[in-house]
C-alpha cells in the first residue's frame, strides 16, 4: 500500500501545532535543494551552510506567523534569500568581476542544447575553471538580480513565485531578471564559434 | 518589423520576459532574419554556461544534524516575545505600582487624618479646617509646607457632657498666664492631670484590631463618646502618659516609609507642650510631643524620636495622627486624641473662661 507523503504545508502546520518532527522532515526534504540554492546565491559553500542553518532557524522562529494558505517553498526561499542579503550587507562583500577578454578552454560546447533547448548533460562536465568563471559572473550581480536569476533559472520557480518570495511585484522581478541577463551577457565568456564545427559530426 | 533585435530583446524573448505582443513581433522578425537568429544562437550558447552551476548538491548529514540541534536549542519565538513582554510588563508594573503606592499613601494618610477625629472631635467652627502637611528631610525641619489640602469637617452631634475630664487647654491657658515657662507648665499639668484622672475616665476610642478601614472609621464615628478603660491594642500602641491622651491605632498599608511629615510649626512663644509616651505590645516605647499654641490653639507634633514621625494635625481639633515605625519595617498610624469637651475647649484665646 502506497503511503502519500505529507505536503510541505501540512508539515508546517503540524510544526505550528507543536509537532517537532515536522520541521525535521522539512529540513531533510529541502536540505539538498536549499543548500544548492544558497551555494549558487552566495557562491561560497561555507557561507551557504551557515545560511542554511540561519534559514531554518528563522523558519522555526517565524513558524507561528506562517500562513497555511501560502506555499511553503516560496516562503522558505524568501527567508533564505533575505538571510543571504542580510549577510551580504553585513559583510559588504566585494563584488567579483570577470574579464571579458579572457579566453575559455571550453572543450564541451553546448551544441546539443541548441538543438532541443533542454539542459545539456555535457554542460555539467565543463571544467572546474569554467564553472568558477561562471560562478564569479553570477556572484558579481547585485543581490536582487542574483536571487531572481537563481530562483527562476536554477530552482525552476515561476516569476510569480519569485515575486512572492522576494516580496516585490511581477514587473520588478522581470526587470531584475532582464538586467541580470544583460549583465551576464557582458560577463559570461563567449562560446568559441569554431568548436561547433569540430564537435558536430 | 524591419529593425534587428538587440541583445536585450533577444534575451527577453528567450527567457519569456516580454509581453505577449512583443513576443509575437520578435518571433515574426526572428523567423525571417538570419542575422538575429545567429546572435540569438550565440547568446543561447553563452548562457548555456550557467548549466555548469547546476551541479547536484548533497547536504551533509552533519549540517542537517547541526541545524536541527540549533533549532531545538533556540528559544521559541513565543518565549522570546513573552520574555520581552514580561520584562516590559514588569517594568511597567513596577513603575505603576510606585506611582499608585505614592498616590495611595498620600490619599490614605490624608483620609486618615481627616476621618479619624470626625466622631470624637467637636468642631464648632463653620470654616473648613486646613491641614497643612509638609515633607521633611531626615534632619532639618522645613518651615514652609509643600502641600496644602482643605478638608470640610462635618458638624458633629451635640457632645455628651464630660464634667470630670481634665481640661488641659484651660489649664495650660491658666498656667501660661501665671508661669510663662512651657516646661514648668507641662510638669504641673501632667502632675495635676495624673492626680485627677482615674484610669476609668480615660477616653479610648480604638476600633477593633481586626477592623477594616471602613469598619474602623465607622466604629470611631458611632462611638464618639464611648468611655472605656484604655488597654494596649494587639496591633499597636497605647498611651503611657499623660492619661488624658487617648490613642487610636490603625495599621497603615505602607511599609518602611521614611517620609516624615510635620504639621505647620507653631511659632507661638507661649506654646505649651506635653510629652506623650506610648508603648506597644512588644514593650517598645516612643515619645511624641504635643504642642499647643495658646493664641491659635494649633496643635503640633514634633519628632523627638526617629521611630515616631509626625503625620498631621488639625489645627482646630485637639487630635493628631502620628506614624510609628517601631522596627523601621511596619508602619502604624496612630491618632492621638486629647479629650476636650465643648465646655473646656476654646479655639480662641479670648474665649477662654
Amino acid at each position: 500500500m502506497k503511503t502519500t507523503e505529507p505536503t510541505d504545508e501540512t508539515l508546517m502546520m503540524a510544526y505550528q501545532h507543536g509537532e517537532k518532527n515536522a520541521l525535521d522532515a522539512l529540513v531533510r526534504r529541502y536540505a539538498d535543494q536549499l543548500l544548492g540554492y544558497l551555494i549558487r546565491l552566495c557562491g561560497n559553500r561555507q557561507q551557504a551552510e551557515d545560511l542554511f542553518q540561519e534559514t531554518f532557524l528563522r523558519v522555526h522562529r517565524k513558524a507561528a506567523r506562517y500562513d497555511s494558505q501560502q506555499r511553503f517553498k516560496p516562503w522558505l526561499y524568501s527567508i533564505a534569500t533575505h538571510a543571504s542579503i542580510d549577510v551580504a550587507r553585513r559583510r559588504r562583500a566585494q563584488p567579483q568581476t570577470v574579464s571579458l577578454d579572457e579566453s575559455t578552454d571550453d572543450a564541451h560546447p553546448m551544441t546539443d542544447r541548441l538543438s532541443d533547448g533542454r539542459p545539456d548533460p555535457a554542460a555539467a562536465a565543463v571544467s572546474a575553471d569554467q564553472r568558477e568563471h561562471v560562478r564569479a559572473a553570477v556572484s558579481s550581480l547585485p543581490p536582487g538580480q542574483r536571487a531572481t536569476l537563481v530562483m527562476t533559472y536554477f530552482e525552476g520557480m515561476t516569476y510569480v513565485e519569485a515575486a512572492k518570495a522576494l516580496g516585490c511585484s511581477l514587473g520588478t522581478v522581470k526587470k531584475q531578471m532582464s538586467r541580470a541577463l544583460q549583465s551576464l551577457a557582458r560577463v559570461l565568456p563567449e562560446p568559441p564559434s569554431s568548436i561547433r564545427q569540430e564537435v558536430l559530426p | 518589423m524591419n529593425q534587428h533585435l538587440n541583445n536585450t530583446q533577444l534575451l527577453d524573448l528567450q527567457f519569456d520576459l516580454c509581453s505577449e505582443s512583443q513576443s509575437q513581433r520578435f518571433r515574426e522578425h526572428l523567423a525571417g532574419c538570419a542575422e538575429c537568429q545567429a546572435r540569438a544562437a550565440q547568446l543561447e550558447r553563452k548562457f548555456a554556461a550557467l548549466e555548469s552551476l547546476r551541479q547536484p548538491v548533497e547536504a551533509p548529514e552533519r549540517l542537517i544534524a547541526d541545524t536541527l540541534r540549533a533549532v531545538r536549542l533556540d528559544t521559541p519565538a513565543s518565549a522570546r516575545h513573552a520574555a520581552w513582554w514580561g520584562w516590559a510588563a514588569g517594568l511597567a508594573a513596577v513603575a505603576m505600582l510606585t506611582i499608585v503606592t505614592v498616590t495611595t499613601r498620600e490619599s490614605l494618610e490624608m483620609t486618615q487624618v481627616a476621618s479619624a477625629p470626625k466622631g470624637i472631635m467637636r468642631d464648632r467652627t463653620d470654616r473648613p479646617a486646613q491641614i497643612e502637611i509638609g515633607f521633611l528631610d531626615e534632619a532639618p525641619v522645613k518651615e514652609e509646607p509643600v502641600h496644602v489640602a482643605e478638608i470640610e469637617l462635618p458638624q458633629p452631634p451635640a457632645p455628651e457632657p464630660a464634667p470630670e475630664l481634665p481640661n488641659p487647654m484651660e489649664f495650660a491657658e491658666t498656667q501660661a498666664q501665671s508661669e510663662p515657662t512651657p516646661h514648668a507648665e507641662e510638669q504641673v499639668l501632667l502632675a495635676k492631670v495624673a492626680k485627677r484622672m482615674a484610669p476609668a475616665d480615660m477616653v479610648f476610642s480604638a476600633a477593633p484590631p481586626n477592623a477594616s478601614g471602613a469598619a474602623r472609621d465607622q466604629a470611631q464615628i458611632s462611638q464618639p463618646a464611648a468611655r472605656q478603660v484604655a488597654k494596649p491594642s494587639a496591633l499597636g500602641w497605647t498611651v503611657i502618659s499623660p492619661p488624658f491622651v487617648a490613642i487610636q491605632v490603625m495599621p497603615a498599608l505602607v511599609d518602611g516609609d521614611k517620609l516624615q511629615r510635620k504639621m505647620k510649626k507653631d511659632t507661638s512663644a507661649q506654646a505649651h507642650q506635653w510629652n506623650v509616651s506610648l508603648s506597644n505590645a512588644a514593650n517598645e516605647t516612643a515619645t511624641v510631643t504635643l504642642q499647643q499654641g495658646l493664641a491659635t490653639t494649633n496643635w503640633t507634633l514634633s519628632v523627638i524620636d526617629e521611630s515616631v514621625t509626625t503625620h498631621a494635625a488639625d489645627p482646630f481639633t485637639p487630635a493628631m495622627t502620628v506614624q510609628l515605625l517601631p522596627h523601621g519595617m511596619k508602619m502604624f498610624v496612630c491618632t492621638l486624641i486629647v479629650e476636650a469637651d465643648e465646655a473646656t475647649r476654646q479655639p480662641e484665646k479670648g474665649a477662654v473662661p
